[in-house]
């Protein structure tokens, strides 16, 4: 999907994903749910401890609960509907574990899941925690729309100083002068900022 | 949307993003040091830099301040420098950042390089110097006065400090795009002998040595003539008044007012005063022309005294003329009223508006006529007082001439200075002197004449004497002239007419006859056992004037072309005559000369002899090719 087409449709109709999807529920904006929904409903079901395969099959689940129950959700706002998406994921898999009692592995992963566990957690925690993780995955997300406008090598340099790697050493250990790594972490910071704020008014 | 991969590799490489979310949306700005780091960390201040200009000693790059991360120029010496030059680089880097004004060229800082090279940082500025601005934007006279105005501002502010520029020219002048007008390149500034508070760390004793006297510094074209020579007075304020009086004639010219083919004829203009009225160049405003003159003047006491007082006189200029500019906007404003009635009543607002008008366009009329003619009465008087006051100023430029042997120069300054005020004695004094000289005794009479009796009778007894022995446009020969000076006995015009009449010599030989009569006349005693001995060599001389013990000047041949000569065992201690020779080998041996070491600046000079015990104690920097030989005992 092309962001920047996205960009427009969301000047165009004036309200958020949301509100789209919730009254109209028609098939394109269902489509845009989806596109952004999916990855963070998978990201949080590996959150709570399932691999690859299990979470994909359980945001196949997830998704369906959420086309029936959507309509019916009272929405005023976009944390609050993750908190109450996160919960909907969480009986999902809660549900899958006890579906498959089979392997140990699970059980030990099921321990994960307990950090979300709706019901050993207070909600607002819970939310506080899928806040954070939306956050985050926005951010990820923003990152995945702009690294075409980049080099690969500006990216990296980026990312590398991203990860707290002091600039001298970073210097050193690639070979690029000191300003030069300023220069370019700040244009990709500038764009990657941008682009969180666009989605995040596009989401919220 | 192969989203199966997708999002295991979306999940796999999630970054930890979560403070570029907060910063994003600017929630929590405040805990944002990567500015800071930025700052700290950088230990290079300065990137590339990009050639830009160079000057005399010179050369300026632009670069990125990564500090404070904007463009600026840098100033380094040319890779050729000497160490010695750094000192002289970093009073100028100084000197620059102490002089705190908008329109001069602001210094950001000063430091040395990885190199051990000193370098400074000024604002860089897009555009070009005053000369290029002339050349390429050709501004209208109104912009250029305002520009002048600023240029006035900076130098009444440095003056203020105590410091005068010394190089002033249109190519020192910044210009930016959206007005800056910066003067730069205080690399001949001098720090005046006071001593001022807001400058104490700025001694003068330090920093006066960068500019040596005796040397010309400066930019040819804009030099006053005390630059040119100490003779013509000590630097000080006037001299920039000059240099400002030279931008102003480039302003309304488009060219320096000394010009020349090449650096002596520049010179020689320059102490002349050889300028060109702007008038006679292009048509420039009387007014402008005549402060232009007065800032040039030769002499600085003649100029303006501080450059507030130029400021003001451009000022009033340019106040005179915005007044019959708003003049204009009146009547446009008239005409505006005429439009707008012709809708409204059209015939009777049409007939009085017209007859108003009229009636107002007569007086508006009168009034700027009334106001030009004022003008012009001042102008012109100003003009007639200004050729008066030029006759003295003339006089004094001959005299020099006179002095310094340029005799045809001193007559062309008599004439002038006639022409100019026919009242003045001293006009004709100076030209029947120049006459005289000149062996021309037939004009010199006649210029005497005009002095009334009495005066110069000396003169113009010989000259009536001599006149009918030649034409005057003759040289009396040789023996002539011995019989003429053995009657005259006058020591300085004895030097100045041997001068005349070697300079026109028809030969060397001549030359020798007169030179060798005053070498001989001028040794006081007159006793001496005369034994000299010369050879000619193509129209080159050597000459032996050793073993003279009563010789004590050779001011009479100092005009022979001598290239090896021995004053060895004279009286000699007066070099002054030797340095305008052009030897090549020099025997001072035995001599009173107490100090040898300014002959070795003589740029022919290969060799010179001294004594076995001569100059003991004296140190010799002995340029390269010069070689000093110790005479045995």
């Amino acid at each position: 999907m092309d962001t920047s087409d996205e960009k427009e449709d969301f000047c165009n109709t004036r309200e958020t994903l949301l509100i789209r999807v919730k009254n109209q529920h028609d098939d394109k904006s269902w489509e845009d749910f989806v596109f952004y929904y999916k990855k963070f409903i998978y990201i949080i079901c590996r959150r709570m401890g399932l691999n690859h395969h299990d979470a994909e099959e359980v945001v196949q689940k997830v998704l369906l609960k959420l086309w029936d129950k959507l309509p019916e959700f009272e929405y005023n706002e976009g944390s609050r509907f993750r908190g109450w998406l996160c919960m909907v994921t969480g009986n999902t898999v809660k549900d899958f574990f006890r579906s498959h009692k089979r392997a140990e592995d699970r059980k030990v992963k099921a321990a994960e899941y307990e950090h979300w566990n709706p019901e050993t957690i207070s909600k607002p925690e819970v939310e506080k925690k899928v806040q954070k993780e939306w956050e985050n995955y926005i951010s990820n997300l923003a990152l995945e729309n702009i690294k075409p406008k980049f080099s690969e090598n500006v990216i990296d340099v980026f990312l590398k100083s991203n990860q707290g790697i002091p600039v001298k050493e970073l210097s050193e250990q690639i070979g690029v002068p000191i300003n030069t790594i300023y220069v370019y972490s700040k244009r990709v910071t500038a764009k990657l900022h941008e682009e969180i704020r666009r989605l995040y008014h596009e989401l919220n | 949307m192969s989203s199966d991969e997708n999002n295991e590799n979306f999940f796999d490489n999630l970054q930890n993003f979560n403070v570029h979310f907060t910063e994003a949306l600017g929630s929590e700005h405040e805990h944002d040091l990567s500015l800071y780091n930025e700052v700290l960390e950088n230990d290079k201040r300065y990137g590339e830099m990009e050639y830009l200009d160079k000057g005399g000693m010179k050369m300026i790059y632009s670069s990125e301040d990564y500090k404070t991360a904007r463009k600026v120029a840098i100033a380094k010496l040319k890779s050729s420098s000497k160490p010695q030059n750094f000192e002289k680089f970093i009073k100028e880097a100084r000197i620059t950042a102490a002089l705190e004004h908008p329109n001069i060229m602001p210094v950001y800082d000063l430091d040395v390089d990885e190199k051990g090279e000193p370098f400074f940082a000024m604002k860089y500025i897009k555009g070009y110097n005053l000369d290029d601005f002339f050349k390429k934007e050709q501004p209208g006279l109104m912009n250029l006065m305002q520009i002048y105005l600023k240029i006035c501002d900076a130098i009444a502010y440095a003056h203020s400090k105590k410091i005068v520029h010394l190089d002033l020219k249109p190519a020192n002048i910044q210009m930016g795009e959206f007005g800056e007008v910066l003067v730069c390149d205080w690399g001949l500034a001098k720090i005046l002998g006071t001593k001022d508070e807001t400058l104490d760390y700025l001694d003068p004793d330090i920093y006066n040595d960068g500019t040596m006297d005796g040397i010309v510094k400066g930019s040819l074209g804009y030099l006053a003539p005390e630059q040119v020579s100490n003779d013509h007075g000590e630097k000080d304020e006037t001299t920039d008044i000059y240099a400002l009086g030279g931008i102003l004639y480039f302003m309304l010219t488009g060219k320096a007012p000394v010009s020349g083919g090449d650096t002596k004829i520049s010179l020689a203009n320059t102490i002349a005063g050889n300028i060109k009225r702007p008038s006679e160049v292009c048509s420039v405003p009387e007014g402008l022309e005549a402060v232009c003159f007065k800032a040039l003047s030769l002499k600085q006491s003649e100029r303006y005294s501080e450059v507030k007082e130029l400021k003001s006189e451009i000022e009033k200029w340019l106040q005179g003329f915005a007044t019959s500019a708003e003049n204009a906007g009146f009547s446009k404003a008239l005409y505006l009223l005429l439009k707008r009635h012709k809708t409204v009543s059209f015939l009777i607002g049409l007939t009085i508006v017209i007859t108003s008008l009229l009636f107002l366009k007569i007086y508006l009329a009168e009034k700027e006529s009334l106001s030009s003619l004022k003008l012009y009465v001042q102008e012109k008087e100003n003009k007639e007082q200004m050729a008066k006051e030029e006759a003295p100023r003339l006089i004094g430029m001959g005299e020099l001439a006179i002095k310094n042997y340029s005799f045809d120069e001193a007559l062309n300054y008599a004439n002038l200075a006639v022409l100019r005020d026919k009242e003045n004695l001293d006009a004709w004094s100076l030209k029947g002197r120049a006459h005289f000289i000149r062996q021309e005794f037939n004009s010199c009479l006649e210029a005497f004449e005009k002095l009334g009796k009495n005066k110069h009778q000396r003169f113009r007894n010989l000259a009536q004497k001599y006149k009918d022995t030649k034409a005057d446009a003759e040289l009396m020969s040789v023996e002539t002239f011995k019989e003429f000076f053995r009657e005259f006995r006058h020591m300085q015009y004895a030097y100045l007419m041997s001068g005349y009449a070697e300079q026109n010599a028809p030969s060397l030989e001549f030359q020798l006859g007169i030179a060798l009569f005053f070498l001989q006349e001028m040794t006081n005693s007159g006793v001496e056992d005369w034994h000299i001995t010369y050879k000619k060599i193509g129209d080159q001389l050597e000459m032996d004037l050793s073993d003279h013990p009563n010789l004590v000047s050779i001011s009479g041949i100092r005009n022979l072309p001598i290239v090896k000569l021995n004053v060895s065992n004279t009286q000699l201690s007066e070099i002054r005559d030797l340095e305008i020779m052009p030897l090549s080998k020099l025997d001072i041996s035995g001599t009173k000369i107490l100090d040898p070491r300014p002959l070795l600046r003589i740029s022919t000079l290969t060799r010179l002899v001294i004594g076995p015990e001569q100059y003991q104690d004296t140190v010799f920097t002995i340029p390269s090719g010069v070689k000093i030989t110790r005479k045995r005992k």
